[in-house]
């Protein structure tokens, strides 16, 4: 009985190295880091200058952080400050397609790696859109189904990602922006994807994606980075 | 006495300060009847390329305050139908699409911003008081600039008007705009990167022309300033 258990754990233990070690080499080209990724995340963020370069962030992605439930812009407000330190820094490397944010993301718009750091850092603390845009809400058993095979290993069992691996928050995003990023990486659209999502969800048909965005934008942040309806911004008065 | 006087200047004081508060409220109230064009343009992320009043475009975009009304409403137009695309910028895409991406929703294609909005928005923006000259970068060839000017009186003028200042209805003033924005916008005109109905009729002029004449004339307009004698 004992040895059968130790066996168990060994061979799993096995396995998590291998999962560890495999994804590390195949995830070159996703995550190489360096550069300004690097030095924008040992550094201490300024309050008042994330305040300041997010001004221009709010043309698009609004004072609050909230986005467009249409999807057109993306919900910011209590993503990771990992996460968005790098897919700031992959946007102005051209490591991620976006014509109509690069030119924000350029070191002339928002200044260098000091103000990735204190803009990415503001964003994080920006309380998240409590009524995001959902799907249709008519395949949401399904839609769990598929999370909990697929999707719990990094972003977790509620969508709340993990920060240390750059794995971005998703639950309470709005749904069409869901939509649009996990088709752009099912069909390799989205160049700086994790390989491994890629690999993962290849077998996922329409019908399948819909579910579990679906799903996944209506699955709550917790209490205390959640905003209350209606709330605006006040350091933008 | 000094009391009477005290309390006096007390209710002058505050007479005064009521007046002006009164004031103030009113000037507040006024304040937040923004014309509707203006609250489109900055609610519809117009002004996060084009700046502040459509003064203070960022990078190589180009101002749009006093732009022409009716050739910016065809120009967004062309912009949100893919008619404009423009030669490729640093992302690899056709420089308009920038401006596509920020005015068509992803989730049905459809223009975020209606037909009377840009409307709205564009006849605002026309009425806004042009970008004051930015002087140049690096300075500028006399001789270059001289020649510009030469090369726009007996080539552009008929339609974009007297120095660029006073273009016929439905084009653009190229008076006081970026150099480089006019310099680009003038090779993709020539190389058909730019195709639009209103464009046609410009490349049959600038088909033959060199790099070095539209630097000229880049050069000249961008320093003609629309302001010059208005303030």
């Amino acid at each position: 009985m004992i040895t059968k258990t130790k066996i168990t754990a060994l061979a799993a233990t096995l396995i998590a190295g291998m999962m560890v070690t495999s994804p590390a080499l195949s995830q070159q080209g996703w995550n190489e880091g360096g550069g300004e990724q690097d030095e924008a995340l040992h550094l201490t963020p300024d309050r008042e200058n994330g305040i300041e370069v997010y001004e221009v962030c709010a043309a698009c992605h609004l004072y609050e952080g909230w986005g467009q439930p249409d999807g057109t812009f993306p919900q910011l407000a209590g993503q990771h400050k990992n996460v968005i330190i790098k897919q700031l820094a992959d946007i102005r490397a051209l490591n991620r397609d976006n014509p109509t944010m690069y030119p924000f993301a350029l070191p002339e718009s928002i200044g260098g790696a000091q103000s990735i750091a204190d803009v990415s850092a503001y964003i994080a603390t920006l309380p998240m859109n409590p009524e995001p845009g959902v799907g249709p809400g008519t395949d949401l058993a399904l839609g769990e189904q598929l999370y909990k095979d697929n999707c719990v290993r990094c972003h977790g069992d509620n969508g709340q990602g993990i920060p240390e691996k750059y794995y971005p928050r998703i639950q309470g995003q709005h749904y069409n922006y869901l939509l649009r990023q996990f088709e752009w990486i099912r069909d390799g659209k989205r160049r700086n994807a994790n390989p491994d999502m890629v690999k993962q969800i290849q077998g996922f048909s329409d019908k399948d994606m819909i579910a579990v965005m679906d799903f996944v934008s209506r699955q709550k942040p917790p209490a205390d980075v959640l905003g209350t309806p209606g709330w605006e911004n006040p350091d933008f008065e | 006495m000094n009391k009477n006087i005290l309390k006096s200047v007390a209710i002058v004081t505050g007479v005064l300060l009521s007046a002006s508060m009164a004031f103030s409220s009113v000037q507040a109230a006024e304040k937040k009847k923004r014309d509707p064009g203006k609250k489109l343009y900055m609610t519809k992320t117009c002004m996060a390329c084009h700046g502040k009043n459509g003064r203070k475009a960022m990078l190589e975009y180009p101002n749009l305050a006093g732009q022409d009304e009716k050739y910016m409403i065809n120009q967004i137009n062309y912009i949100i139908q893919g008619k404009r695309l423009g030669s490729h910028d640093a992302t690899g895409n056709p420089r308009a699409q920038g401006m596509q991406g920020a005015l068509i929703s992803t989730s049905d294609n459809k223009p975020r911003v209606s037909k009377d909005e840009i409307k709205k928005i564009s006849k605002w923006l026309a009425k806004q008081k042009p970008a004051d000259l930015q002087p140049p970068k690096t300075p500028l060839d006399p001789a270059s600039v001289e020649a510009g000017k030469k090369l726009f009186k007996s080539k552009c003028k008929a339609c974009h008007g007297k120095e660029g200042t006073k273009p016929l209805k439905g084009n653009p003033y190229v008076a006081g705009q970026k150099r480089n924005y006019l310099y680009v916008q003038l090779q993709d005109i020539r190389s058909k990167a730019r195709k639009t109905p209103k464009s046609a009729a410009m490349y049959g002029i600038v088909k033959k022309m060199t790099d070095e004449q539209f630097a000229s004339l880049a050069d000249y307009l961008s320093q003609v300033d629309r302001n010059a004698g208005k303030k």
